[in-house]
């Protein structure tokens, strides 16, 4: 498992090397789930902001909930009404 | 699903967080602290497992935040009263353990179809192949118990032993018995038991030496087995017959004057012992008090729904007794008498009395009592022939 998330991880970095972010993939516009997020900078009800790398994206919407969080990765809930990358 | 059946399990806490929550967050991440239910607003907060949340206050205070525990939810709270009770808990697993353990040996033996062998003879048969209230049923055979326990008892017929839940049950049906039919293919004569008058003589087997009318004295050879045919030749016979006789008896008792009777005093010692799986566990410390004192043994067994219980309870009560000589009245002695003479009567079969005759005589402290009567009665009696036979 450990060497299973090292090769993750050492995915990630790749790809955030090549691309130059994180990976995100969206549901519909109910959850976002980041990986490769290095922390969150900003939570509240209407706004999730989270760092990645050199940029922060920042989630807009309504009842905006982190329903779980690691040190890459989390996974971010409600009615999303928009998506930022800020620099 | 099973995230929450774990959640409860080890039980969760909720706490709000005052400060930066982003950051408190950004910390618990980094930590590897797992958090859910993350709110925010006014009151930030989350959900940490039980057992973790003693190291959230190093990252709050990394975080510069405060923490406050809000609420606790899952199993180890709801049973924080048992802490403090730890008998009960134990109890349980104890409890748990006990019915485990008993649930797995033989509670009691029921036995059914019993005519003329004691159930106490079967059961200490039981006893020694096993089949005993205490013993495993993982040890208990069914079938080699039946085998064993039907070459114990050769008269039973059929038997089956079956174990149900914690009892076992033995099913036995009685067979009868074949009669000894050598008695009747012996070479035996027809002799006479008492002397009397023949008023009636029937021949079965065997050549008549008697007729009706004839007086005949004890040990007269009535009917004789040594047949003689029609060309001479001989045959020993089984001889058989029924003749009947009037025959005079004379029956005696001799009964003393005086009595030694056993009463109680009054003075009783009673031991309890309760069997519990067999085992006597002694309830009293009372010794048995041995000679001079008479017991009686009662054994309480425990039921539950029609279903014997191996618990017991084993009663003896000992009753002090003294001996006292009292003299008869002649009334009594002859009343006495005359029972042991009807018991002698008795013994005798197909003996009918047409009358009889009383004598009563007191001497020496003895009451003497003769019955003299004339009877009717079968007299024959078979005496066996005894042959040596050179082969």
């Amino acid at each position: 498992m450990e060497e299973q998330n090292t090769q993750h991880r050492g995915g990630l970095t790749l790809l955030h090397h090549a691309v130059g972010g994180c990976h995100i993939e969206l549901l519909g516009n109910r959850q976002a789930v980041v990986e490769g997020s290095q922390g969150i900078l900003e939570y509240g009800d209407d706004v999730v902001r989270v760092r990645a790398g050199k940029l922060a994206v920042r989630f807009r919407g309504r009842n905006l909930k982190i329903r779980c969080m690691t040190a890459d990765s989390l996974v971010v809930e409600g009615f999303l009404l928009g998506m930022d990358f800020l620099t | 699903m099973l995230v929450q059946l774990a959640r409860w399990f080890w039980g969760s806490v909720r706490f709000r967080v005052t400060g930066s929550p982003e950051r408190f967050f950004n910390r618990c991440a980094r930590e590897g602290i797992a958090l859910w239910g993350m709110e925010s607003g006014e009151t930030p907060g989350a959900w940490i497992r039980a057992g973790y949340y003693k190291q959230l206050p190093a990252c709050a205070r990394a975080s510069q935040c405060g923490l406050r525990i809000l609420e606790k939810r899952g199993l180890p709270f709801s049973t924080m009263w048992l802490r403090r009770r730890k008998g009960l808990p134990t109890g349980a697993a104890l409890g748990a353990l006990l019915l485990f353990v008993l649930s797995q040996q033989i509670w009691c033996v029921q036995v059914s179809g019993l005519q003329t062998i004691p159930e106490e003879e079967l059961r200490a048969a039981c006893e020694e192949i096993g089949l005993v209230p205490g013993a495993w049923k993982s040890q208990v055979d069914p079938i080699r118990a039946e085998q064993e326990l039907m070459l114990r008892f050769p008269n039973v017929s059929w038997m089956t032993v079956n174990t149900q839940g914690s009892s076992a049950y033995i099913e036995l049906a009685e067979g009868v018995q074949k009669p000894d039919m050598s008695a009747f293919q012996k070479p035996s004569n027809v002799k006479a038991d008492v002397s009397g008058q023949i008023l009636l003589f029937e021949t079965y087997d065997g050549t008549a030496l008697a007729a009706e009318g004839d007086a005949v004295t004890a040990g007269q050879l009535l009917i004789s087995g040594v047949v003689e045919d029609t060309f001479g030749n001989v045959s020993l016979r089984h001889a058989a017959g029924r003749v009947i006789a009037s025959t005079t008896r004379t029956f005696t008792a001799s009964i003393p004057m005086t009595e030694t009777l056993s009463e109680e005093t009054g003075n009783t010692v009673s031991r309890r012992s309760l069997r519990l799986f067999g085992l006597r566990l002694p309830l009293t410390l009372a010794e048995a008090p041995g000679e001079g004192w008479s017991c009686s043994r009662t054994l309480t067994a425990l039921r539950v729904n029609g279903v014997e219980l191996p618990v017991s309870l084993f009663e003896e009560v000992w009753a002090e007794t003294a001996s006292r000589e009292r003299i008869l009245t002649p009334e009594e002695a002859l009343e006495a008498a005359r029972r042991e003479v009807e018991r002698q009567q008795a013994a005798l079969k197909s003996l009918r009395i047409l009358s009889s005759e009383e004598k009563i005589e007191e001497s020496g402290g003895v009451l003497r009592y003769t019955l003299t009567a004339k009877c009717e009665e079968d007299i024959a009696r078979e005496a066996e022939i005894l042959v040596n036979s050179p082969n």
